[in-house]
């Protein structure tokens, strides 16, 4: 990993981390979704600072080149992400199914209400 | 004449429901209650109904911050003066509500907290919770300035410049302690007065101890980003 990945990396991590920030801030994002992304702008800048941990992490695994070994931590956290995302997605279609489903309730039960009040008040359509 | 509101959300409170509506009978038979019924599986809609009171039934369960902000948006629609936020799982003791409608109407205040340690009497929660409720009440002063001394309580009461606030916000996870930082910020008055709240007598609490770690962080990060904010004054 040279010096100028390095850079690049730590200056990309701090510039996400202020976009972060200012998303949840506006209110674009929510907390909870945001925090993963926050740690993981954390974790970058902490490996630009300390490149040790990745070369580290490379004899571990016997990894020949440590801008693999970077990639690969990234893929895993952004298959973590990603599958949270599904879940997400599920339970807002979940979500969405029972609030049609209510509203198609309600619906039927203020076209008769209207019916009744029509039919009692003698009142025409 | 002042109307006041009172939100009791409930999530399978079968069990406390009834004490809490007798005791609140007792007191005074004119407060308007509304119960929020967070999507419960039990009788809790039953009993508020036998009981005739208003329940809101969630088609989907929303969390207390959902619930809660239900409760306000009814209480702003219907143009209530002052609305109260009670648990309804009968830890919060109704008695206390006049002092807290005094401490708005009469002292001038905004917003108003019921607090289990200005004097220390009654259930104090566990060892593990008091230290996270200093660990908030300590991030607060830090912030904003403002020392509460039970930032995590349920037990509040506010007028209608901050109902119509928690209309448009209202964090959805563990928003007590986030409320109180958002409301200082926007140079609303806080005050405190001293409650005694009992220990849960039925049904479970929704914060175990891997939640309540979580809770920390979440609440910490909330914190310091609103404090990035601009100061905004108060309408």
């Amino acid at each position: 990993m040279s010096t100028k990945l390095i850079s690049i990396l730590f200056i990309g991590a701090v510039l996400f981390l202020i976009f972060i920030v200012n998303m949840i801030r506006k209110k674009y994002i929510d907390l909870k979704f945001a925090i993963t992304w926050i740690i993981l702008s954390f974790i970058l800048i902490f490996i630009s600072v300390f490149p040790g941990i990745v070369f580290f992490i490379s004899k571990l695994l016997d990894i020949k080149t440590p801008v693999n070994t970077l990639f690969i931590l990234v893929i895993f956290f952004l298959l973590n992400i990603i599958f949270i995302l599904s879940i997400t997605v599920s339970q807002c279609i979940y979500n969405n199914n029972i609030l049609t489903q209510e509203i198609g309730i309600l619906k039927l039960k203020t076209e008769n209400l209207e019916d009744l009040y029509i039919k009692e008040n003698k009142l025409t359509h | 004449m002042i109307k006041i509101l009172i939100i009791i959300p409930a999530f399978n409170e079968e069990e406390n429901l009834q004490q809490l509506f007798n005791k609140i009978k007792k007191i005074n038979n004119n407060y308007d209650i509304l119960v929020i019924n967070d999507c419960s599986k039990d009788y809790t809609s039953k009993i508020c109904k036998d009981n005739k009171v208003n329940v809101i039934d969630l088609p989907i369960n929303l969390g207390i911050g959902g619930a809660v902000q239900t409760g306000y948006k009814y209480a702003y629609y219907n143009n209530y003066d002052l609305a109260i936020q009670l648990d309804g799982d009968g830890q919060h003791n109704p008695e206390y509500i006049d002092i807290m409608v005094s401490e708005i109407i009469n002292k001038g205040n905004n917003f108003c907290i019921g607090s289990r340690f200005i004097d220390n009497q009654g259930f104090q929660s566990t060892i593990m919770r008091r230290i996270g409720i200093k660990y908030f009440s300590y991030l607060i002063k830090l912030i904003t300035g403002s020392n509460i001394t039970d930032p995590t309580s349920g037990y509040r009461a506010c007028d209608r410049k901050i109902i119509k606030y928690f209309c448009e916000y209202y964090p959805r996870d563990y928003p007590e302690p986030e409320t109180i930082v958002l409301l200082s910020k926007k140079k609303y008055k806080i005050s405190e007065i001293p409650v005694i709240m009992n220990e849960r007598t039925g049904g479970k609490s929704s914060i175990s101890s891997f939640k309540s770690v979580y809770y920390m962080i979440k609440v910490t990060l909330a914190t310091l980003i609103i404090s990035l904010s601009h100061n905004e004054e108060v309408l």
